[in-house]
């Protein structure tokens, strides 16, 4: 792996550790399997993209990126809230009307970002080599994204909407409008996302109507990777675990792409991914055995 | 305090399934009544505890808390006043939360929750010196998932859970009914001390008669979702296990079957 | 030795010398990077026929000529990865198939560093790669294969010798249609056609859009339009029904049932892409090469639609083909 392919995967790694977050908060925290992120994705970066071209502050247009995001999650849960639609089946409603709406709003299938005012512009105009540049300022971002999360979980309603995801039945004998905390939670999921895609847009040059599809694997799979790492017992280890799980995604795909002694092509990465994400679902359960074992033998 | 006025609730209406569980409910409970209710399966107490909390709403009939109505309210909107303790020990509590996260979800229960951190060092202090009354060495394991803790120890918590903010009310639903004698026995006694020192107006659903004497300063009998006895204070002191079969039979005119009641 | 023994020697030690470094300087590999972004038959056919087209002009894959290639399978975040293993990879040439795979290259790599060659593009000018089509600076040149709309209308001229008012059917909120017509208007004129628009603003408005055009037209058009194009099944049979030939800018419509197409193949766009490349492997500055079309093109029928319309297609036409 050269330099570029590394730090590459460090600076995408990040900016999918915001879907990470986006997927842990859906997934786990709320127990909400939420596909809508494959929509909102490029949704955001959509978004971000026809308002840069059309010359508004790339700023205010990557802020209309994350409320586009919020209104499909808002979508997806009041669906499912309200007229007591499966959470998963409300979420393929929306990821599916997305498609439509995305190139409405692009009005193409395709948008070039390529020489147009991006929030990266300073970067690129600055004398600092922006194979740096921008991997720290992605590390910026995922950081600033994570402390706020953290803060967030760790109050009194961050509390409330774990305890929704983790028992409703407790939740509401203590007070709390569980539903009002899944119309919040996956708002804010896919406010998450959408950023992300709007940076990534920014970022790589081009939004492009098919720029979602696999997001929730990419998720899944920082979130699985993570856990399989970390074995997160407190809510800042998860956020921490996630964006990890992320960047070590990318970097087994940067190897993957590099593996060509091993006879693998990039026809083989859906499987490279199958088999990394495989292997961190396994890895808590062969260490439960192990430590059975070990104890099984102490006391023998 | 309570006044439920000719509560009817049933389930599953207008399919083969239709189960009529309260037929016209009228209860008058005062505050600081320790009110315990038995009952044979599918005689509604468990209907009519869950009718109080809100997590089922009659079809007719009203219920009214310190003189407001409240039958519309969901059962979100009346935990501000009405604490709760489930019989299931792992429905009560959140495994996967820590026991100072379960004890500061019970603390935003009353009020309107905030931004703000929810755990704070006030806050530990007061869960540590709760949890000490308990003498389970739970307030050094503040931090511990209450998911690794036994079910009788996460009953304790939940007891405890039930009283950190003022309440009106509390309710109790066959709470020691999945723990083992030695540890019921324990959290019977707890229940009785803290409903004590709370003064709270208690509801008790119980599966035991023994129980439904021994505690509290009433005795509520439901069969086939109708009150089919109703003493207390006096008239309750010195009543046997056999005279509450007696009062059963004279008001429905039955004989009493199910052993597990008179067992337990 | 004798000093003519020693010329001699001398003269073939030269003679060996020289055509030693001719040949190495001939033969020292070169390196291209090829990345596409989907595994789809016609990106496929476009790097077939690049490879084939270096072959012919003497750069093969194995002796003097090293192949890197991978493909994005789809997925945007992929083809960035890929960008950055190419930048690194530093080969002489980059060839990108398909849009969003040239633009991410262009973005990683830059205009002025590794020359990027880009391939099956329909607007390289949207698509934010160059500035303009002849006139261009820096490193990136490439081939368009935006529909040549010109012949297209000449070939229904051809087709239909009697035809004189044309129906267009294109979503109006697709920035695509809306650019091609301006050249739709010219080139229909150029051909005597008169010219009916009829719109669709959604999915649903496609099968009353065309109806419209019912007893109004001699033969409907549709350009590169995302909606009317995935919509093609039901677009092409209900024209059938109607007796009215549907001409089509890509070949895929065809096959979903379109009457027609005058469009490049993808393997005539991978030799027009081969022999830019060759260019550049040779030395020539990728800023003097203008991006071109793939040249030739190709006429694609749908028997079925043929044969049911009853059309009779001259013989230049019907040797020449390419069916569905």
């Amino acid at each position: 792996m050269n330099l570029i392919q590394f730090m590459g995967a460090l600076e995408i790694g990040l900016l999918y550790g915001l879907v990470g977050i986006g997927v842990l908060l859906s997934f786990r925290i709320l127990d909400f399997p939420d596909l809508t992120v494959d929509g909102s994705f490029p949704l955001g970066a959509a978004v971000c993209a026809i308002l840069i071209v059309e010359d508004v502050n790339p700023w205010i247009a990557t802020f209309c990126a994350i409320l586009a995001g919020m209104a499909a999650g808002l979508t997806t849960a009041w669906i499912s809230v309200r007229w007591n639609i499966l959470n998963l089946l409300a979420s393929i409603l929306t990821m599916t009307a997305l498609y439509s709406i995305n190139l409405r709003i692009m009005g193409r299938s395709n948008i070039a970002l390529l020489g147009e005012e991006t929030i990266f512009r300073p970067l690129e105009s600055s004398s600092y080599s922006l194979l740096y540049t921008k991997p720290i300022a992605m590390f910026v971002v995922a950081g600033v994204v994570l402390v706020l999360i953290y803060r967030f979980l760790s109050s009194e309603k961050g509390l409330a909407m774990r305890a929704t995801g983790a028992n409703p039945r407790m939740a509401k004998a203590q007070g709390i409008a569980i539903n009002r905390q899944i119309l919040f939670g996956i708002s804010l999921s896919n406010g998450l996302v959408a950023l992300a895609g709007a940076l990534f847009a920014q970022g790589e040059g081009f939004a492009d109507v098919t720029l979602g599809s696999g997001t929730i694997i990419v998720g899944l799979a920082a979130v699985i990777v993570g856990e399989a790492f970390f074995n997160p017992k407190v809510i800042f280890t998860a956020l921490i675990a996630c964006v990890v799980g992320s960047i070590f995604y990318r970097l087994t795909v940067a190897m993957a792409l590099n593996a060509g002694f091993l006879g693998t092509q990039s026809s083989d990465l859906n499987l490279v991914t199958a088999i990394l994400v495989g292997i961190a679902m396994i890895t808590p359960k062969l260490r439960a055995k192990i430590l059975d074992f070990k104890a099984a033998r102490n006391s023998a | 305090m309570i006044r439920m006025t000719d509560l009817h609730v049933t389930f599953n209406r207008g399919t083969a399934m239709e189960t009529k569980a309260l037929r016209g409910v009228t209860l008058d409970i005062k505050k600081g009544d320790f009110v315990c209710v038995i009952g044979g399966n599918g005689a509604g107490k468990s209907t009519l505890l869950n009718a109080l909390c809100g997590d089922v709403i009659p079809e007719r009939g009203t219920i009214s808390i310190d003189d407001r109505d409240v039958t519309a309210l969901t059962s979100w909107q009346r935990a501000p006043f009405v604490a709760r303790v489930f019989q299931d020990p792992m429905a009560g509590t959140c495994a996967n939360l820590t026991i100072e996260e379960n004890m500061a979800l019970a603390m935003g229960r009353d009020e309107k929750r905030t931004l703000k951190s929810a755990l704070n060092k006030e806050h530990r202090e007061k869960f540590r010196s709760q949890l000490s009354r308990l003498k389970l060495g739970l307030e050094n394991r503040l931090q511990d998932p209450i998911g690794m803790l036994s079910g009788g120890q996460r009953q304790a918590v939940s007891l405890i859970m039930a009283v950190l903010k003022p309440m009106k009310i509390i309710a109790l639903d066959e709470h020691t009914a999945a723990l083992d004698p030695k540890t019921a026995a324990f959290i019977l006694e707890l229940t009785r001390e803290i409903v004590e020192e709370t003064h709270l107006t208690a509801l008790m659903v119980t599966h035991s008669m023994q129980q439904a004497l021994e505690l509290g300063n009433r005795t509520l009998m439901l069969h086939e979702g109708r009150v089919v006895f109703d003493v207390r204070d006096e008239a309750r002191k010195g009543l046997t296990v056999a005279d509450l079969l007696n009062l059963f039979h004279k008001a429905s005119g039955l004989e009493l079957d199910d052993d597990s009641m008179l067992l337990s | 030795m004798s000093s003519t023994k020693l010329i001699k020697n001398s003269l073939k030690a030269l003679l060996l010398f020289l055509s030693y470094s001719y040949c190495s300087l001939a033969d020292s590999p070169k390196h291209i990077a090829i990345t596409q972004f989907v595994e789809h038959v016609a990106a496929d056919a476009v790097r077939q026929g690049l490879i084939e087209e270096l072959a012919k002009r003497g750069y093969r894959q194995g002796e003097n000529l090293m192949v890197n290639f991978e493909n994005a399978q789809g997925n945007a975040a992929t083809a960035g990865q890929i960008a950055r293993k190419f930048s690194g990879l530093k080969p002489d040439v980059i060839v990108a198939i398909t849009t969003p795979s040239a633009q991410t290259m262009v973005k990683t790599v830059g205009k002025e560093s590794i020359p990027i060659v880009f391939s099956a593009v329909t607007d390289p000018i949207a698509a934010g790669l160059v500035s303009s089509l002849k006139d261009h600076k820096g490193k990136v040149t490439g081939i368009m294969d935006a529909p040549p709309i010109k012949e297209q209308f000449g070939f229904i001229k051809t087709l239909l010798p009697s035809a004189k008012t044309i129906g267009v059917l294109y979503n109006p909120g697709d920035s695509g249609s809306v650019s091609s017509l301006e050249v739709i208007r010219k080139e229909a004129k150029a051909q005597g056609f008169t010219l009916v628009e009829s719109t669709s603003f959604k999915s649903s408005d496609i099968q009353s859009a065309v109806l419209q055009l019912v007893g109004k037209v001699d033969a409907i058009y549709v350009p590169l339009d995302n909606m009317i194009v995935s919509a093609m099944k039901t677009v092409a049979s209900l024209s059938l029904r109607h007796n009215l030939p549907l001409f089509s800018a890509d070949s895929g419509s065809v096959e979903a049932g379109a009457l027609a197409c005058v469009g490049y193949s993808y393997l005539q766009t991978g030799h027009k892409t081969g022999e830019i490349v060759v260019e550049i492997l040779k030395g020539k500055d990728p800023s003097e090469i203008a991006i071109a079309s793939p040249g030739k093109t190709d006429v694609f029928i749908n028997q079925h639609t043929l044969e049911k319309l009853k059309i009779v297609l001259p013989d230049v036409i019907r040797t020449k083909a390419h069916y569905f």
